[in-house]
């Protein structure tokens, strides 16, 4: 029960952080081009997220053996998510640059406003920007979706958890009519990391045969221990007051 | 010629999953996995339990003062 509560809780993080920084290209998309390209961009890249899910999701629990896949999947969950905690203490250290929203879209509706083909019958630069920006940050959801819906065998937590983040995004994107940029993103970042990290040791322990002495408590005492270690890893790495500007446009090609 | 774009498209894609900028934490996953099967394999599950985190903390530690 815990462990699902954590994995709603790992999807909705993710696909929120990841839905702000789509929603921000769409925005753009949609205030320089048009509304019509940038909303059908949206529901191509989430069908296609869909059909990705759908198709790989069911064959993997079917086909692979359970212990191998746990392997592959803490590994994969394992790495991805220190990825994502590296980037966060780093942020919070202040030895990389943070992220502006704000900044980002500027950026984006300069260089969309660059762009031909406005005037057509159908805005094809501004339809793939919006599938892409769409696409490529729902990625990594949909694969934080199939990670946990493989291990577990059923989909519909974390497919909730995602569906959460992204209704909560693109409804108060829709209110708002401008970037998120108040979200704390770094911070979301950090919790994403510390959970998937978790997750990931979890099933690579249970994949190569450890039976873990706590069960499931060993996710959320991992995710204590990660945390810890995090808290003192950003501060033996923030250097005093360290002020960084936010470098946007080169960040937003990192992600 | 399709083809090859199409590999070189999904080999690409999964370098910058598993790598991403930092090539200490795919090599330092690769040896937690690893040392996940050899420490249950050498001993009882008890000594893997702390090896484990420990050995993720590391891989952190270590692909963060490469950075």
């Amino acid at each position: 029960m815990g462990s699902l509560v954590f994995q709603f809780l790992a999807a909705f993080l993710a696909s929120s952080v990841e839905m702000v920084e789509a929603l921000t290209i769409v925005l753009a998309v949609g205030v320089t081009r048009s509304w019509r390209p940038a909303l059908t961009g949206v529901a191509a890249g989430l069908l296609t997220l869909g059909i990705v899910v759908v198709a790989l999701g069911p064959s993997l629990v079917s086909y692979v053996p359970i212990d191998a896949l746990r392997v592959t999947i803490g590994g994969l969950l394992l790495v991805f998510g220190l990825q994502w905690l590296r980037k966060a203490i780093l942020r919070s250290s202040g030895l990389k640059a943070l992220h502006d929203e704000a900044q980002i879209y500027e950026a984006e509706v300069a260089e969309l406003l660059r762009e031909p083909g406005l005037g057509g019958p159908f805005d094809w630069t501004g339809f793939t920007v919006a599938f892409k920006g769409v696409f490529l940050e729902g990625l990594e959801v949909a694969f934080i979706v199939l990670t946990f819906g493989t291990n577990e065998g059923r989909f519909d937590i974390p497919i909730a958890g995602a569906t959460t983040g992204l209704v909560l995004v693109v409804g108060t994107g829709l209110l708002v009519h401008r970037p998120l940029s108040r979200v704390p993103e770094n911070t979301i970042k950090f919790a994403v990391g510390l959970l998937l990290s978790a997750f990931g040791t979890f099933w690579v322990g249970e994949g190569a045969g450890v039976e873990w002495t706590l069960e499931d408590l060993m996710i959320p005492l991992l995710v204590v221990a990660y945390g810890a270690l995090s808290y003192l890893l950003v501060r033996v790495l923030r250097p005093g007051e360290r002020l960084v500007r936010p470098a946007v446009v080169e960040e937003s090609a990192a992600r | 010629m399709i083809v090859w774009n199409f590999v070189r498209a999904f080999a690409l894609f999964w370098y910058d999953f598993i790598v991403g900028d930092s090539m200490t934490l795919a090599l330092g996953t690769a040896v937690v996995v690893g040392l996940a099967f050899v420490v249950t394999l050498a001993s009882d599950t008890g000594l893997v339990e702390v090896a484990l985190p420990l050995a993720v903390a590391a891989t952190l530690y270590a692909s963060l003062r490469r950075s």
